[in-house]
C-alpha cells in the first residue's frame, strides 16, 4: 500500500500532555548523557593512567657504600639500554630524588646528607614485551643491591577502583536508561490517551490501522527526537562547563578527562534510542487500542 | 445493498439490546431510525457503521457478509459509509477544511484535488468563509455542516446520521434535511436516526422503528423496502 500522509495530527495543536512529552525526554536524555559522558571520562583517564604505567619499570639500588652504589648503577644501566624492548634509560640525579620526597617529607626538610636509594627509570617501547622476573634475576648479576619494580602491585590496585568507579557509572548508566524508557513509554502513553478520539475517529472512517499508526509514530519520533536533542545539548552545555571548572582547578588526579570523538558520536545514539523508543511505545499503543476495536 | 437477517448484539456479556433484527435497505432509499430513549438505535446505527459486530445472526453490505468478514476487510467497507454523528466528532486541532479532507486523505489522491473539492463542498455547506476555523469555533449547526460535509465527500454508497437536527434550530433543520434529500436523489441510500416526528411525518419517508430492542414497525412508504 503506498505511504498516504493523513495529516491528522497538525503540527502544534497537540494536547498539554503531548506537548510535555519533549520536556521528559530531554530531561532523561539530559541525565543519561551525564552518567555516560562520566563513564567514558573515568574509562579515559584510567587507560591513560595505567597505559603510561605500564610501559614504566623502576630500578632501585640499595647500598650504604657510594662507590659500589655508582658502580652498580652504571653496570645496570648498561644492562638495560642493551636489552630489546627498552626506549629509554634514565638515572635520576640526586636533586630529582630528593624532590620526590619533598611532598611526603615536607619542603625544607629534606637535606643533602639523607640517605637514599639511586633510581633508574626505564620507559619500554610502546607494543614491546619485556618480562620484569627475567629482567630482574638478569640484573641481580649486575648488580646484586639493584630491585626492580615495575608498578604491578599498584596498577592492580589502580584496575581494582577504576572497575568500581566504572561498575557504579554503568549501573547508574543502566538506572537512568530504564527509568528512561518507563517514563517515556509514560508519558507516551499519556499523550496518546488524549489522542484517543482521534484514533476512534479516523477507525471510523474507514482508516486501516496500520495507517493511523504510522500518523502517530511520526509524530512521535519528531516529539522525541526533539526532546533528545535538547536533552543532548543540554548535557553537552553542563560537560563542557565542568571540563573548564576541573581544568581551571588544575586538579591533576583527574588527568586529561577528555571524550574522543567516537565517545562524543556514542553520545548521539541516546536522543536517537529515546526517539526510537518513543516513536515504538506510540506505534504498539495505537495499534493494540486499535485491535480493541472491531 | 443492506441486509439484516435475525440480527441478535450484546456489549460484551451483558444482556442482547438488540434481538431478531431484520431488514433490507435497498440502494438509493431513504429511511428513519425511530424509536424512545434506550430502544437501541445507537447500538443498530453502531452496526451499520462497523463499530460492533453482531452477537448472533447475519449482516449484508454491499454483498459482503460483515459479521463473518475479517478485521482488514472492514476499512474498505467503511470508506463506502458516510457517518454524522449525533456529537459530530469532529477533530478538534484540525480546521474545518481538514476535516472534510480526512476521508479522502484516507482514500488517497492527489492532496490539490481533494482540497479543492473539500473546498467546493464547505462552500455547498454554506461554509465557504469559515474554511480555515476550528471545530471549537463553530456554532453547533455549523459544525453539523462540516460533520456532513465530511461524511458525504467520499461519495458514501450509504449516509448514516444520527439526530442530524437535534443541535440546531427548525430553519437549519430544514435546510439540513434537504441537503440529505439532494444527496438521495444522487443515489446515496440514507438511514438517518431521530426522535423529532414531525421531520419524519413532514417527509413521509420509510422508516425502521424500534422499541427496546425489537424492530416493531417498517414503514413501506416512499422508496423505502422493508422485510
Amino acid at each position: 500500500m503506498a505511504r498516504r500522509r493523513l495529516k491528522a495530527l497538525a503540527d502544534g495543536a497537540d494536547r498539554v500532555s503531548t506537548r510535555l512529552l519533549p520536556w521528559v525526554v530531554a530531561v532523561m536524555v539530559f541525565l543519561s548523557a551525564l552518567a555516560l559522558a562520566a563513564l567514558l571520562a573515568v574509562h579515559g583517564s584510567v587507560a591513560t593512567w595505567t597505559g603510561d604505567m605500564e610501559r614504566k619499570l623502576t630500578v632501585q639500588v640499595t647500598t650504604g657504600d657510594s662507590a659500589a652504589r655508582e658502580r652498580q648503577v652504571s653496570a645496570a644501566a648498561a644492562y638495560l639500554r642493551a636489552l630489546p624492548g627498552v626506549e629509554a634509560v634514565h638515572i635520576l640525579a640526586d636533586r630529582e630524588i630528593l624532590d620526590l620526597l619533598e611532598p611526603w617529607l615536607g619542603a625544607g626538610n629534606v637535606d643533602g646528607d639523607l640517605p637514599v636509594p639511586a633510581l633508574i627509570d626505564v620507559t619500554i617501547t610502546q607494543g614491546a614485551t619485556v618480562h620484569p622476573s627475567a629482567v630482574a634475576a638478569r640484573l641481580k648479576t649486575v648488580a646484586p643491591d639493584a630491585s626492580l619494580d615495575d608498578h604491578e602491585q599498584w596498577l592492580g590496585r589502580v584496575r581494582d577502583l577504576a572497575m568500581m568507579i566504572e561498575g557504579i557509572a554503568i549501573a547508574v548508566l543502566t538506572l537512568v536508561t530504564l527509568a528512561t524508557v518507563a517514563i517515556v513509554v509514560f508519558g507516551t502513553h499519556a499523550g496518546l490517551a488524549a489522542h484517543r478520539a482521534t484514533i476512534e475517529t479516523l477507525h471510523i472512517i474507514g482508516a486501516h490501522d496500520k495507517m493511523i499508526a504510522r500518523e502517530f509514530q511520526d509524530r512521535f519520533l519528531f516529539l522525541g527526537l526533539k526532546g533528545g536533542l535538547i536533552g543532548l545539548a543540554l548535557a553537552a552545555a553542563s560537560v563542557f562547563i565542568a571540563r573548564r571548572i576541573i581544568s581551571e582547578l588544575g586538579v591533576g588526579v583527574l588527568g586529561p578527562m577528555t571524550i574522543s570523538m567516537a565517545e562524543l558520536a556514542a553520545l548521539f545514539i541516546l536522543p536517537l534510542f529515546a526517539a526510537l523508543v518513543t516513536m515504538l511505545t506510540a506505534r504498539f499503543t495505537v495499534l493494540a487500542a486499535l485491535r480493541r476495536m472491531v | 445493498m443492506i441486509l439484516f437477517e435475525n440480527v441478535g448484539m450484546r456489549y460484551g456479556l451483558g444482556p442482547e439490546v438488540l434481538h431478531n433484527i431484520s431488514f433490507e435497505l435497498r440502494a438509493g432509499s431513504f429511511h428513519f431510525l425511530t424509536g424512545p430513549s434506550g430502544a437501541g438505535k445507537s447500538s443498530l446505527m453502531r452496526l451499520l457503521y462497523l463499530a460492533h459486530r453482531p452477537s448472533r445472526g447475519s449482516i449484508t453490505m454491499f454483498g459482503k457478509n460483515v459479521a463473518a468478514a475479517r478485521r482488514d476487510e472492514l476499512p474498505a467497507l467503511r470508506r463506502r459509509i458516510g457517518v454524522v454523528f449525533q456529537d459530530f466528532r469532529l477533530l478538534e486541532h484540525l480546521t474545518a477544511l481538514e476535516n472534510i479532507m480526512l476521508p479522502l486523505r484516507i482514500a488517497g489522491g492527489e492532496e490539490k484535488l481533494i482540497r479543492e473539492h473539500a473546498e467546493e463542498l464547505l462552500h455547498w455547506v454554506g461554509l465557504g468563509d469559515r474554511m480555515a476555523a476550528r471545530p471549537s469555533t463553530l456554532s453547533g449547526g455549523e459544525q453539523q455542516r462540516v460533520a456532513i460535509a465530511r461524511a458525504v465527500i467520499a461519495k458514501p454508497d450509504l449516509l448514516l446520521a444520527d439526530e442530524p437536527t437535534g443541535n440546531v434550530d427548525s430553519e437549519m433543520a430544514d435546510r439540513l434535511l434537504h441537503l440529505l434529500m439532494e444527496l438521495n436523489k444522487h443515489g446515496t441510500t440514507m438511514l438517518i436516526a431521530t426522535h423529532d416526528m414531525a421531520v419524519v411525518s413532514s417527509l413521509g419517508a420509510a422508516q425502521l422503528h424500534l422499541e427496546d430492542g425489537v424492530l416493531r414497525l417498517v414503514g413501506a412508504r416512499g422508496n423505502g423496502h422493508g422485510a
